[in-house]
């Protein structure tokens, strides 16, 4: 059976959103019978991670929160997983939404031995409104932004390899891009940006070809 | 990070007014701003400020492509 780790900070606005964003990928790996773990929100120190990164290794890792080139971050932005801790993804599958990770942090993973690293190289930047924030997954400004990221682990979980799945969520992207850009809805203005510099700043490392299941 | 130019700042301040009001942008560590903040980050130069210029200069220059590619698919 497939060990499968999700990571959610939850200690702002933001990581907020992460967190929610991944409920139905959480129950969609349960679904399909992965061992599925989970270090949410508190529980999410970089002692906790580290520990369990050091005694388990999961095939598949998805990290939330906030991130810079060279970490990520766990709860209350105390570093998690750093360059320096980076071996502790070896062997894994890795998707990092999380800002820039993907810049040095992914490089670095895989120079260590992680499998492929999925992640963004800038900011991940997403619109949201403000009546929404108690209910982030009925946010219709923030759920064109975070279905393509989505449909990454989806794909992985359905068993593509990794090429396959970053394919999905730029065809994903575009399909979005191409319905709101001939939208007269305001919120396109808010929508189309983070669209578009998300899609352009998702970067993958590692073998290409590689797969879960 | 690019310093930009005073055009750039207002091309991307005039993108960022027709946002709507109740939406505000959330920018990895740097938190969660309202339009009218990411317009006062734009004109003080701050790295927020420039982040979101590189938002919209990365969309505006897709946008040839973006439109080249819905060509070819209708």
């Amino acid at each position: 059976m497939k060990n499968v780790l999700f990571v959610r900070t939850k200690y702002d606005a933001a990581t907020e959103y992460l967190y929610h964003s991944c409920d139905e990928l959480i129950s969609d790996a349960t679904k399909r019978g992965f061992n599925v773990s989970q270090i949410d929100g508190e529980k999410a120190t970089p002692e906790q991670i580290q520990s369990y990164l050091k005694k388990t290794t999961p095939d598949f890792v998805c990290l939330n929160g906030h991130g810079a080139p060279e970490v990520f971050y766990g709860h209350q932005n105390k570093e998690a997983i750093t360059l320096s801790s980076a071996h502790l993804l070896t062997n894994t599958i890795t998707f990092t939404r999380a800002c820039a990770c993907a810049a040095k942090l992914g490089k670095e993973a895989v120079a260590k031995g992680c499998k492929a690293f999925i992640g963004y190289n800038k900011p991940f930047v997403f619109p949201k409104k403000n009546e929404f924030e108690s209910r982030p997954l009925k946010d219709d400004s923030a759920t064109p932004v975070f279905t393509p990221s989505n449909t990454i682990v989806r794909h992985i979980f359905k068993g593509t390899t990794v090429n396959e799945a970053i394919n999905a969520s730029h065809r994903l992207s575009a399909k979005e891009i191409n319905k709101w850009l001939f939208s007269t809805d305001p919120d396109a203005n808010a929508i189309l940006p983070a669209l578009v510099m998300n899609d352009k700043a998702l970067q993958v490392h590692g073998d290409l070809e590689v797969s879960l299941v | 990070m690019t310093e930009f130019s005073a055009e750039i700042k207002r091309l991307v301040i005039k993108r960022l007014e027709a946002v709507p009001a109740n939406i505000s942008f959330s920018i990895g560590n740097f938190g969660t701003f309202s339009k009218d903040e990411l317009v006062e980050q734009v004109n003080e130069n701050t790295e927020v400020g420039k982040t979101i210029i590189d938002m919209e200069l990365t969309f505006i220059r897709e946008m040839p492509r973006l439109a080249q590619k819905i060509s070819a698919e209708n």
